[in-house]
Formats: C-alpha cells, sequence, structure tokens
C-alpha cells in the first residue's frame, strides 16, 4: 500500500490544520504539502511537474484566482492535465457544482461540518487515489 | 443679314420659353408660384389612414390640409406601408414630409417636428377578464409586451421591474396577449379599439391603469426643407389660436376639451417643466414620505412624459438591478462566509473530542484557541453585516464636518490597531471642511485605515498617508500605504462584497471597503484603488460637494445613531 501525496491548497489555516488532521487520521502514511493561494500552486506545480503529487485538494473560494481558475489553469496545462484534482468548498449550489465539472474537476466535496464525516471523506479520498495510483502488479 | 438671323433666334426661343411658362402655369391651375409638397403617410388612424375609396384621411390630414392652405402650399400624397418606409422616402429626397409622427432622436435626424397637433397617450391593456388582477403602481414580474422601434418602446421601458418583451407589431402583441404568452400591452389609446376591430381578434380587451406616457405629435417635414417647415409651423400656430383648429380637433375626437387651447397648453407644458426641474433639484427628496405616497402615481405618470424622466426611471431600474444582484451577491458571500467558520468550530470540536480521548492536552488547548478565534470571526463578521445595512438603510445626514477631525477621531479608535502595527497614520497637508454625513465620513476613514493596517503595514515603522483633494463638483479623499500593493487584475474588486486578496482569514470581515464604496455611493461619489508611485496602494473615495442649502430636511444630525458612533469597532 503506498502513500498518498495529497497537495492541499486552501488559505483558511484553520481549514488546512482541519484537513490535515483528517488526512494523518487516515493512516496509509499520507503526505500533505499544503499552499495558500492557487498563484503558489501553479508555480509549485509546473516546477515539480504531474509526479509530485498523486492528488490535489483544491479549496474554490479562495483569494486573488480562485479555486475554478486554477482548476481550469492546470486542466489546460498539458503537463498537468493528468493531475486528479478534487474539489473542496463550503457550497453546495448546482451552478458551482456544475462549473467544477464543467472544468474537467475529478471530484467535488462539500467540507463537512463534522469531524467525523471529515475523517470519513478524506479517508475515502485518500484509498480511492491509493489503488488508483497503484503500480500494476 | 446676320443681324437679322441673330433677332429670330432670340424670338424663337423668347416664344419657346413663354410656350413652357403657359403650360406650366395651365397645369398649375392658375397659381404659378404655389409648390406642391409630396406628403407621406401611413395608416396611423385616427391621424391618417385611407378612407374606402383609397383617400387620405384622418385628424392629422385635415389638420395638414388645412395648414398647407394658409401656408400657399398644394399637397400631393403617398401612402407608405410604414413609417420605416416613409422616413426613407424623406431621405432620400422623394418626399417631403409625414403628417404625424411621435419624435425620437433617430427620426429627428432626418426630420424636424412643427409645434404639436396632438398628445398621443399610450397605455397598458389587458385582457379583460385579468385586468383587475394587476396592481398599477406594481408591475414588477409581470410581462409586458411593447412594440419595438415605435413611441411604445419608450413607454415600456419606463415601466419599473416589468419584463419587458419587445414584439414586431401590434398584431404580435394581441396574439401574445391572447395566448397568454405576455400580462399586458403597451398600444398608443386612439390606436387600440382600431387595431383589434381590424385583426378580428374575439378576446375582450380593457385598459390597466392610468395613461402611462403622453407624447407630442407634430408634422414632420424634411430636414433639407427648413423653409417649409418654418411656414408650416407659423401657420399651424395662426391656426390654433383661431377657431377652425378647434373645429377639426371637434370633428374626430368630439368636443374640445376646455384646456386644448394654446395658452392653455403653454401652461401645461410650463407645469410639466416646473415639475421636471423641481425633481431634478432633488425638491422631490425633501417632500414627507405621506405626501411623497400620495403623489407619486401622479408624479410617476408627469415623470414619464419627457424622455429625460424616462432616463432618471431608466438609471433607478439600473441602481434596483445593481441593488438586487448585490444582495444576490450578499447572500452567496454571507452563505459562505458565514459556514466557513461553522466548518472550522464544527471541525476542531471533534478534534477537541478525539484530543480529549487521546489525553493530548497540547491539541486540545489548539483546538479550543481555534474555536474560540472562529466564533470571535464569525461575530465580527455579524457586526459588519448590521453596520453594511445600517449604512444602506440610514438617509445621508448632510452637515459641515472638518475632516482634520475626523481622521483624528479615526486615529484615536484605532489606536490599539495603530500600536499594535508600528505604523503611523499621517497628515501632511490640513485637509478640507465639507458638507456630508460625519458619521458615515469617520466610517470611511475608519475603514480605510483599518484597511491600510492590515494590508499596507507588514512590519513596523511604516506610514499611512491621508490626503483630499477639493475639485470642482467632487472631493477626493485619499489614504495610501506602503505595503505589497494590490495586483491590477484584483483592483476593482477590493471595493466587492467578501473579496479578500490576502491568503487567510485572521483578519478582516470582506465587507468593510464594501461599507466604503456604500457611502460613497450615498455622497455621489465613488470608491477605487490605484497603485502609486514608488509603490503601495492608494485607496479613493470621492464625495459630491453639496452647497449649503438652508431648507434640507437632511441637513438634521441623525440623533439615533451619531452618538453610538464613537463607541463602534472598525469593521
Amino acid at each position: 500500500m503506498s502513500p498518498v501525496r495529497f497537495l492541499l491548497i486552501e488559505d483558511d489555516p484553520d481549514h488546512a490544520a482541519l484537513i490535515c488532521n483528517a488526512i494523518t487520521q487516515a493512516g496509509r502514511g499520507c503526505q500533505i504539502e499544503r499552499v495558500a493561494s492557487g498563484e503558489a500552486a501553479l508555480e509549485i506545480l509546473r516546477r515539480a511537474g504531474p509526479r509530485r503529487h498523486d492528488v490535489l485538494l483544491l479549496d474554490v473560494n479562495l483569494p486573488g484566482m480562485d479555486g475554478l481558475h486554477v482548476l481550469e489553469a492546470l486542466k489546460r496545462d498539458p503537463a498537468l492535465t493528468s493531475l486528479p484534482v478534487v474539489m473542496l468548498t463550503t457550497s453546495a449550489t448546482p451552478p458551482d457544482l456544475e462549473a467544477a465539472y464543467r472544468h474537467h474537476a475529478n471530484s467535488y466535496v462539500v467540507k463537512p461540518a463534522s469531524f467525523v464525516e471529515m475523517k470519513q471523506v478524506m479517508a475515502l479520498i485518500a484509498a480511492y487515489w491509493a489503488d488508483v495510483n497503484a503500480p500494476p502488479e | 443679314m446676320l443681324g437679322i438671323m441673330r433677332l429670330i433666334r432670340i424670338t424663337a426661343a423668347l416664344a419657346a420659353l413663354l410656350a413652357f411658362a403657359t403650360g406650366v402655369w395651365a397645369q398649375t391651375n392658375g397659381s404659378p408660384h404655389r409648390e406642391t409638397l409630396r406628403v407621406v403617410y401611413t395608416e396611423l388612424p385616427p391621424y391618417s389612414f385611407e378612407d374606402a375609396n383609397g383617400q387620405p384621411v384622418g385628424f392629422a390630414i385635415d389638420v395638414l390640409t388645412a395648414v398647407a392652405a394658409r401656408a400657399n402650399f398644394d399637397l400631393s400624397y403617398v401612402r407608405a406601408r410604414n413609417v420605416t418606409d416613409a422616413l426613407a422616402m424623406i431621405a432620400d429626397g422623394t418626399a417631403d414630409l409625414h403628417p404625424s409622427l411621435v419624435s425620437n432622436a433617430e427620426r429627428r435626424k432626418i426630420v424636424s417636428y412643427t409645434s404639436a397637433i396632438r398628445l398621443v397617450t399610450l397605455s397598458l391593456y389587458g385582457l379583460e377578464h385579468r385586468a383587475e388582477t394587476f396592481d398599477p403602481d406594481d408591475l414588477s414580474g409581470v410581462r409586458v409586451g411593447y412594440r419595438t422601434s415605435s413611441a411604445t418602446d419608450h413607454a415600456a421601458k419606463a415601466i419599473l421591474g416589468a419584463n419587458l418583451v419587445g414584439l414586431p407589431d401590434h398584431e404580435a402583441i394581441l396574439q401574445a396577449l391572447e395566448a397568454g404568452a405576455i400580462d399586458l400591452g403597451v398600444f398608443v389609446d386612439a390606436a387600440f379599439d382600431r387595431k383589434v376591430r381590424m385583426k378580428d381578434i374575439r378576446a375582450q380587451f380593457a385598459r390597466v391603469g392610468a395613461p402611462l406616457q403622453a407624447t407630442p405629435v407634430g408634422i414632420a417635414v424634411s430636414n433639407a426643407r427648413p423653409g417649409v417647415l418654418r411656414r408650416l409651423d407659423g401657420a399651424l400656430r395662426d391656426m390654433k389660436a383661431e377657431a377652425a383648429y378647434g373645429a377639426i380637433t371637434e370633428r374626430w375626437f368630439g368636443a374640445p376639451p376646455s384646456w386644448w387651447t394654446a395658452q392653455r397648453m403653454f401652461f401645461a407644458y410650463l407645469a410639466v417643466v416646473a415639475v421636471m426641474v423641481l425633481i431634478a433639484l432633488g425638491a422631490f427628496n425633501r417632500l414627507s414620505e405621506r405626501t411623497r405616497q400620495m403623489l407619486s402615481r401622479e408624479a410617476r405618470l408627469r415623470v414619464a412624459m419627457s424622455q429625460r424622466h424616462a432616463e432618471t426611471l431608466e438609471q433607478k431600474n439600473t441602481l434596483l438591478a445593481t441593488q438586487n444582484e448585490e444582495m444576490q451577491r450578499l447572500l452567496q458571500a454571507v452563505s459562505h462566509d458565514l459556514k466557513s467558520p461553522m466548518v472550522t468550530v464544527r471541525g476542531f470540536a471533534g478534534v477537541l473530542e478525539d484530543a480529549l480521548t487521546a489525553g493530548d492536552e497540547g491539541l486540545a488547548r489548539d483546538a479550543c484557541r481555534r474555536i474560540v478565534a472562529s466564533t470571535g470571526r464569525l461575530s465580527g463578521i455579524t457586526d459588519a453585516l448590521q453596520e453594511f445595512s445600517r449604512v444602506d438603510q440610514k438617509p445621508v445626514a448632510l452637515r459641515e464636518v472638518d475632516l482634520n477631525a475626523l481622521v483624528n477621531e479615526a486615529r484615536e479608535m484605532l489606536s490599539i490597531d495603530i500600536a499594535a502595527s508600528g505604523a503611523q497614520v499621517v497628515v501632511p497637508e490640513p485637509l478640507p471642511k465639507l458638507r456630508a454625513d460625519e458619521s458615515q465620513v469617520l466610517r470611511v476613514f475608519l475603514n480605510l485605515i483599518a484597511n491600510a493596517l492590515h494590508h499596507g503595514c507588514p512590519r513596523p515603522g511604516m506610514t499611512i498617508e491621508i490626503t483630499a483633494d477639493v475639485g470642482p463638483d467632487l472631493t477626493e479623499i485619499s489614504v495610501r500605504d506602503h505595503g505589497p500593493g494590490i495586483p491590477e487584475a484584483f483592483r476593482r474588486d477590493v471595493f466587492r462584497l467578501f473579496r479578500r486578496l490576502a491568503p487567510g482569514q485572521s483578519d478582516g470581515s470582506g465587507i468593510g471597503l464594501s461599507i466604503v464604496a456604500r457611502i460613497a455611493a450615498k455622497h455621489g461619489g465613488t470608491a477605487w484603488a490605484s497603485a502609486p508611485e514608488g509603490g503601495g496602494a492608494t485607496l479613493h473615495v470621492t464625495l459630491l460637494n453639496r452647497p449649503e442649502d438652508p431648507h434640507a430636511e437632511d441637513g438634521r444630525p441623525d440623533p439615533t445613531t451619531a452618538p453610538r458612533m464613537s463607541k463602534e469597532r472598525a469593521a
């Protein structure tokens, strides 16, 4: 079972701490790298390429360049388009959801209010992407 | 010999000329100097239409016939399919005038108008059995059909809040009404009955409310014929002063109303102009709420009577739309910005639970700290929202305020934050006095300085400069910091609700600068951000210079909020 390497793009330090905490408790030896803005994330990803991370957790409501724009930029970049992106948001409105999928988000998760659910969701995400990225037997 | 030949030639030429002149004389029936004006008319009953013999008849035709006779013109008629064709004929010189056209800017490029021969009123019509269900004072959301490129276009756009549906012709509007695709249609009153009869539509229609608009209609004369316009208008004015004009009016529209005389019309127009000027001067604002309610209906009719006021309505419409849009954005932003700390609070409550189970005191303390900070942020947001709504609701209370005193007060109120950031708030030159709402301008300073402290003073020892510049119309207040500045792409956004540019949300509610922008708007100004030379950011706010007006009701200070201000903190 290979560890899943997350890149978390989240400006709110509390949410970031919560998500990191939840991912850590999901086990699997997950690794988390966190950046606070979309611009910073794009810079890191363009430098490091698609292999350094297994899955991106991208907050929608970011200051400056918002999550949907970051998503659009990622999916348009041939070098990064294969990176799986999970959108994280507090909004469950249909237009936001539709916009995310229109820009080829791989998944869309509404930040759960309860920490128990948060842990479950992060564990599911980790398990799913760990399997997807596992080398063929 | 040569001389005789020349004489014969000259005589022959003279004879030919005489013969031609005689022919012309014979053709024009004895009046060699009378010119024939080519009239193009359209089916606009009861002003101009064809009778059973294909002859042009109608009120405007009669007026024109009488006016032309007075001004020594003969008339020839040609019928055009529609007004567009008629105007095209006038434009290319194949016709000289149209007997009765509603004026608009596009048409004035081709024709000029004599004084009015008749007022045309426009009203809303709906299916009779549904007409009672509409409140003419509130048509928001009602689907109103109008004819594009006609006078009804303009009248329809003056209806506040209605969903307008542009349709190509009267028939389409009637059919849409009958089919229930629209609720009401705008029609020229005099034409409505005839239209319904002509189109053989069985449904029963009724007028809804009072007329929307009254438009003066004159004879439209080609701009290429200014002399003709002058002569016709002179004759028309003479005729209006005499009984002849009244007789034509009576023939087509029954007994003329008592006010339908040149003098009374003059005074009526004068009254309308006076009302316009009063409204434009803002006198409307000073009427008490009760009187305003009583007058609102009548005032709205009068307002609609001029293009200028239709524009006012349009502006109000735009304003309402903007405010609606802002409200939508506010609701969405509020739901996000309240949800976000909620996620933190509930999330860390869960972490706290885990930490207590595991006996991890450090983690438990961290969770508690974050919960407390988040609930603090929640109450900060609700406070700022309250302030925002107060600024939005409260009328501007104008009085003379000294900006220096307000800056000092703001500095005092923010002294803890200023000290914490190690920044200095400086006023290089004394600031002016101006007439504005004291508590609101104080709020502007508080929020701009607080913003500069949060975003423009990353390390101690930085300065925030406050300057003001009095222009002819506006006074501009500028607050400059020497921080990282605002990227150009986001400069428009900073004054919008809940737009934060810096990562993290440990400070600022995202509402402070929106309040500043709203206050600026309420003072007839705007707010924007710029990048000054030498780095940093400057936030600008303009306020309209308002001369002293001793009668202004708004001039009194508002006792309900003014004293409370000194206890409040920046949003």
